[in-house]
This record gives C-alpha cells, sequence and structure tokens, in this order.
C-alpha cells in the first residue's frame, strides 16, 4: 500500500461548531486575556488569520512546503508486534516522528512563518522548553529567511544544550530567561514582553494551542493536518474510522491536531494523557485537566495550577515538553462538554512505555509520547482484537536519549 | 450604572488646578520587600503629596510589567505577601492617608478570588479604584459596572497603540481617570516619549471629560514635569521599584530604604511645581 496516495485538503475542514465565538473563546474558555499594549498586535493577527483561513492560495502555499520540505504526509503505521503482545486492540502509530526535526511542531511553525511574511514582519520570536517548538521555529525561519529569536528559560538553556546549539546553528539567537522559575512558563512571559514593543515587524509564533485568541483556533488549524490525515489512512487501510485515538497533551497541540477533525464522529473516543510526574504529588506533575481548576494563564481562560492566592504552581514532569502549568483552552472546553476524555500518566509509566515502544517495533518515542503510548498500552488489553487505537507519535526520542539513559541509571554521560 | 461615585481619586485629580501642578501617582508592590515597609511607604509618599498611591498586587506570571517590576512580585511572593495581606496593608493605611489608593491587581488574581469578593473586599479595605491590565475586553463592560457597585472607580488603560474607536470604547466605561501608557511594551523606564503622546491625551481630555494620568516609562523628575505640561498627572512605578531595590542590594534597614525612596518620590514631586 502506498502511504502517498492519500489525498487530503491542506485547507481545515472542521465544522464551524467547534470554532470559538466572536471573543475567542470555545464556550466558558479561551479569551483574550492581554494587555492593551498587545491588543493592536492580537487584533491584527486576528483579522489576518480570519482572511487567511478562507484563502485556498495561502493553504496550497502552506501544503507546497510541508510536502516538499517537511515530508508529508506521515505514515500511519500498524504496530503489529505490539499489538500481538498486548493481546487486544490493534494499535495504528501515527508517525509524526518521522517529519523533519523530528516532531508536529513544525506543522505550525510553517503555518506561522507564511503567516507572518504576508503581514509583512522581518522577525518572529518563539518561546521553547525543551527546544523542539524553539528548533522548528528556527528551521522555519531559516527556510524562509526571517531573523529569529528563541526564549528559553535559563533552566532549559542548560538541561537541553543540543537543542540550544541546534538553534544556533540555524541562525537563531536563543535569550536566555533568567525570571521566575526559569522555565517554559517564564520563557512565555518574556516572549510576550518582546512582542508589546516589537509587533510593528515582530510576529509571536506561539507553540501549542493555547495563549489569547486567535492562536489555541490558528495552531489548532494548522495541527489538524494530522488528523486528516489520519482519517484519510485509517480509512484506506482498514476501510472504517478508530475506535480509539489517543494523544499526549502539555499545551495540547499534536491532540488538538489529531482529535478536531474526529470531533463530529461520536464513536471515535478521544484521549489526552497528561503528565501525572511523581504520581500527582503535589508541584511534582503537570496534571493540569485532571487535577486543575479553572483561572486565568497568559492570555487565556483555561485550566490551570495555581494556588488559592491565583499564583502560577510549580509543575514537573519527567518530560520537559509536558511541563507547563496550563493547557490549551479547548481542550478545556472539550472535557466539559464531554467529547475528550483526559487521563494522567506518571514519569515511570512513560519510561517503561518508551521503552517497550523501542524493544517492541523499533521506534524510541519522545518522553512525552511515551506518556500517549503508556496509555495505549493500559487500555488495548482491555478491549476487544476488532477495536483500533490510533496513537499519535507526536516526536522522536532523540532528544531525550541523555535525559532516559541517566534516568535508567547509566554512569555514562551521552 | 453608577455615575455618582466620587472619592478619593476625584478629590485628589480635582486639587491639580488649585494648586497648580499636576499629580505624581507612585507604584508600590506590595509586600516588596516586606509588608512593614510597604506601609511604612505608604504614608510616607501621602506626606510628600502623592495624590494617588497605586498599590501593586504581587503577581507570579505578569505579562503586562517589565524585569524590575516583575522581580519585586517574585520577591514578594517568596517573602510570603499574600493577597489577604495586600488587604491588610490598605486597611491599615487607609484611615490615615490622604491620597487615593488603587489597587494594580491582575485578572487571574480577581478571577481565583472571586469576583464579587475581591471587589468587595478591595472596597473595605480602602481601595478606591483598580487597574486591571489584563481585563479582556469582553467582560469589561459587565467588569467595570461591578467594580462601580463596590465603589471602586474602573480604570482603563489606552496604549499608544490604541484605536480611535477603542479608545472610545475603552474611556466609555472608565471611570476616575484614563491611564494613558506612554509607550508601547512593559512597564520600564524609557529616555523620550513620542510626540504623539502628548496629542494623544489632549485628544483624550477633550473628547471624554475625564482625568488623564500618564505612565509606563515615566522615570525622572524631569519626565515628571514633561508629562505635567499636557496630563493631569505622572504615573511612576518602575523608577520607584528600582530604587527600592538598590537599597535592598545596598542590605540598607529599613528606615534608610524608607528615607531614600522617600526623598526620591519628593524629587519627583518637586519636579511639578
Amino acid at each position: 500500500m502506498n502511504q502517498k496516495t492519500i489525498n487530503v485538503d491542506w485547507m481545515p475542514t472542521i465544522s464551524s461548531q467547534w470554532d470559538p465565538d466572536e471573543h475567542g473563546r470555545f464556550g466558558e474558555f479561551g479569551g483574550q486575556y492581554i494587555p492593551e499594549t498587545l491588543m493592536a498586535a492580537v487584533t491584527e493577527l486576528d483579522e489576518a488569520y480570519a482572511q487567511v483561513r478562507q484563502d485556498s492560495a495561502f493553504w496550497h502555499a502552506w501544503g507546497e512546503m510541508l510536502t516538499q520540505f517537511v515530508g508529508r504526509p506521515s505514515p500511519l503505521y500498524f504496530a503489529k508486534r505490539l499489538s500481538e503482545k498486548l493481546g487486544g486492540a490493534q494499535l495504528f502509530l501515527k508517525r509524526e516522528d518521522l517529519n523533519h526535526t523530528g516532531a508536529h511542531k513544525i506543522n505550525n511553525t510553517i503555518g506561522q512563518v507564511l503567516l507572518a511574511q504576508r503581514l509583512g514582519k522581518k522577525r518572529v520570536i518563539a518561546e521553547t522548553g525543551a527546544g523542539q517548538h524553539g528548533v522548528a521555529t528556527a528551521t522555519a525561519a531559516a527556510c524562509c529567511g526571517m531573523e529569529c529569536v528563541v526564549y528559553m528559560g535559563e533552566e532549559d538553556v542548560r538541561r537541553q544544550k543540543l537543542n540550544v546549539f541546534r538553534m544556533a546553528l540555524l541562525g537563531a539567537k536563543v535569550e536566555s530567561v533568567t525570571d521566575g522559575q526559569r522555565t517554559l512558563k517564564d520563557a512565555i512571559n518574556s516572549a510576550l514582553r518582546d512582542w508589546m514593543s516589537s509587533s510593528l515587524h515582530t510576529h509571536y509564533i506561539i507553540g501549542s494551542v493555547m495563549g489569547p485568541h486567535p492562536y489555541p483556533l490558528m495552531v489548532r488549524d494548522f495541527q489538524s493536518i494530522v488528523g486528516r490525515e489520519t482519517r484519510a489512512q485509517m480509512l484506506d487501510q482498514t476501510g472504517k474510522l478508530p475506535d480509539h485515538v489517543v494523544a499526549c497533551v502539555g499545551g495540547g497541540s499534536n491532540a488538538a491536531g489529531i482529535f478536531a477533525p474526529f470531533l463530529d464522529d461520536e464513536n471515535v473516543s478521544l484521549v489526552g494523557v497528561e503528565a501525572a510526574g511523581e504520581k500527582l504529588k503535589p508541584n511534582r506533575h503537570a496534571a493540569t485537566l485532571s487535577v486543575g481548576r479553572p483561572g486565568v494563564l497568559h492570555g487565556m481562560h483555561t485550566y490551570v495550577l495555581q494556588n488559592d492566592d491565583g499564583q502560577t504552581l510549580p509543575v514537573h514532569s519527567v518530560s520537559a515538553g509536558l511541563d507547563y502549568p496550563g493547557v490549551g483552552p479547548e481542550h478545556a472546553h472539550w472535557m466539559t462538554c464531554g467529547r475528550a476524555q483526559y487521563v494522567a500518566i506518571d514519569d515511570e509509566e512513560a519510561l517503561q512505555a518508551l521503552t517497550l515502544l523501542s524493544t517492541t517495533e523499533g521506534i524510541i518515542p519522545a518522553l512525552e509520547t511515551a506518556h500517549a503510548i503508556a496509555h495505549a498500552i493500559k487500555l488495548a488489553p482491555m478491549l476487544p482484537k476488532d477495536q483500533r487505537i490510533v496513537v499519535n507519535i507526536s516526536g522522536r526520542g532523540d532528544k531525550d536519549v541523555a535525559e532516559v539513559a541517566r534516568l535508567m541509571g547509566s554512569n555514562e554521560t551521552l | 450604572m453608577k455615575t455618582s461615585l466620587k472619592n478619593r481619586i476625584d478629590q485628589s485629580l480635582m486639587r491639580a488646578p488649585a494648586s497648580g501642578s499636576c499629580a505624581v501617582l507612585p507604584f508600590l508592590t506590595a509586600g516588596y520587600p516586606n509588608a512593614n515597609t510597604t506601609t511604612t511607604l505608604i504614608r510616607a509618599f501621602d506626606g510628600e503629596g502623592a495624590r494617588i498611591i497605586e498599590l501593586g498586587f504581587p503577581f507570579s506570571d505578569s505579562i503586562a510589567d517589565g524585569p524590575v517590576i516583575q522581580n519585586s512580585f517574585h520577591h514578594a511572593i517568596a517573602g510570603g505577601q499574600t493577597i489577604a495581606g495586600v488587604f491588610d496593608i490598605a486597611s491599615q493605611v487607609c484611615k490615615d492617608i490622604q491620597c487615593g489608593l488603587v489597587a494594580m491587581v491582575s485578572y487571574s488574581i480577581i478571577e481565583r478570588f472571586g469576583k464579587e469578593s475581591f471587589l468587595q473586599r478591595a472596597a473595605e479595605s480602602g481601595f478606591d479604584g483598580v487597574i486591571v491590565p489584563d481585563a479582556p475586553s469582553d467582560l469589561a463592560v459587565v467588569f467595570s459596572e461591578q467594580c462601580r457597585n463596590a465603589d471602586l472607580h474602573f480604570i482603563g488603560l489606552i496604549a499608544p497603540s490604541t484605536s480611535a474607536p477603542r479608545s472610545k470604547e475603552i474611556a466609555s466605561y472608565t471611570s476616575g481617570f484614563i491611564y494613558q501608557m506612554a509607550v508601547s511594551g512593559t512597564t520600564g523606564e524609557r529616555k523620550d516619549f513620542g510626540e504623539s503622546i502628548a496629542e494623544q491625551v489632549r485628544q483624550l481630555k477633550q473628547t471624554h471629560g475625564l482625568p488623564v494620568c500618564v505612565g509606563f516609562g515615566v522615570s525622572s523628575p524631569s519626565q515628571v514635569r514633561e508629562v505635567c505640561e499636557f496630563a493631569d498627572g505622572a504615573i511612576v512605578g518602575s523608577a520607584i521599584v528600582r530604587h527600592i531595590a538598590a537599597c535592598i542590594d545596598k542590605q540598607l534597614p529599613q528606615e534608610s530604604l524608607v528615607t531614600e525612596v522617600t526623598s526620591f518620590m519628593r524629587s519627583l514631586v518637586h519636579g511639578t511645581s
């Protein structure tokens, strides 16, 4: 079967009942909780994106880049050995790890760089935690000839030296952030502050389905190519839609991307997997939807991890990409209206899943992705053999090899 | 909507023409470096002729503020400053001061505390108004009414990039005064202001009849003087907090910190006469 024959629309085709209202709210979540100094830039973006959304020429140009530069479509791979081993439902893997730069992040950064060019901006900025979105932004900026600055917490700069150097090789400037906890949320604060004084010539590329409207909608649209391909590939390979779609959730962009095209398929269950870190111990997890509550952070109303004073709580996960005290507002909406459910997987379960997928299927997943695999491993044996689970393999594990070696007790410094 | 709301904010700003000088509005982070110093500074600033004091509620993830104020927030939170504690500071000083007291607070905190209880508590503690830099515009009309129903002015912010129709909309739900930001970006000090700010302020005053105070980037006595040529008040935030930070770095005792920072405040007020 030829993976390249599937035919999907480049233009997002999610039914408008799932779009946010005119204030950028998905149900009660989302909105624009931003200082007035950002309002003009966000409004400009909102208006530009509303036009772009209807413009087939834009999506065609984006699709060309995804085909020629990123290598789309990514395969949907039947994990035969793992399915047999688990002895239940059949597992299919959506291979976003095979994209250029090794994760789904590039679908969004190429889209936003093209949008920035259309807006006449010369410079792009981004935040990054583990460095994956930073690398994807630096890559898109390099291939389109734009200046690029990436904000990264000092703590993450120290832990992710390889990605810091990768961004430098791509011509981006990495700004080390020394505020607060010196991690992802502080990098977002710094990038927003940069944008307030630079928005005339700068576009801020947010890396997930978060932040003020229109970001959650726009990033979901760019990532929804993952779900459209998965849908077409499942129909092509099995003649049916999947019964379950499983994806990890930090901010939630890979999950939103693979879920969105299935929203109207009521029989397809959608499961987001958060990081339970150290078994949901206070301040040692990032399971925002599972144990958080509604609040406001980074320009959006969503589920957050806050104390009773409204101060953001520390978060932890073995995976730097899930280590975020908020979550995309659309996920909060899907959970509240019952369309998707959310579960949490701890550090240990994620590591075991990473090992199992590596040895059984020859695929080393990212630690983020390993959370989704761990849930599928729990789910599959409970289901009959004719049921099908798709797991979004959102990223490859190369970036995590040194950390995994350390966690497994290796004394070698990689 | 309550239209008759008059409190210390109105009295403070009305004093301006009579005394021949415009108002100075200093900002303090509550609990920086501790609650006791904050109460002492509020009283001292009032004594030096501050017309309105903005008291900042420390927030772990404020996106509206520059590094100086953000660091003071983190310092205050780490030192144990709570939201209830900020209300205590206000309650302690409100009977002894002449100047108005305004809460500068993120919507995140208000939402967590509960909108109505926050506003009620703020009013009971002696606040005269609130500035909420990240209030969402689709809820602002209703929220501003809730503020006025609690006897608090809702002070709207206008940026250099705010369009004329949007300025009009913001002014329509603002009371007390309009907060005009002098520069784009976050709070912090700048060398000069755009020519257009003076024009923007004149237009606002003419169109809406509300006092207009200018902040963001106002950091020295000469800048206060410059702003006072066209505005009703000059708001000084980061520069004051930076003075406090410098005293903390030098490990000065509280008394010397208060003397030093108050003397800077005095120089700002004298800049206006």
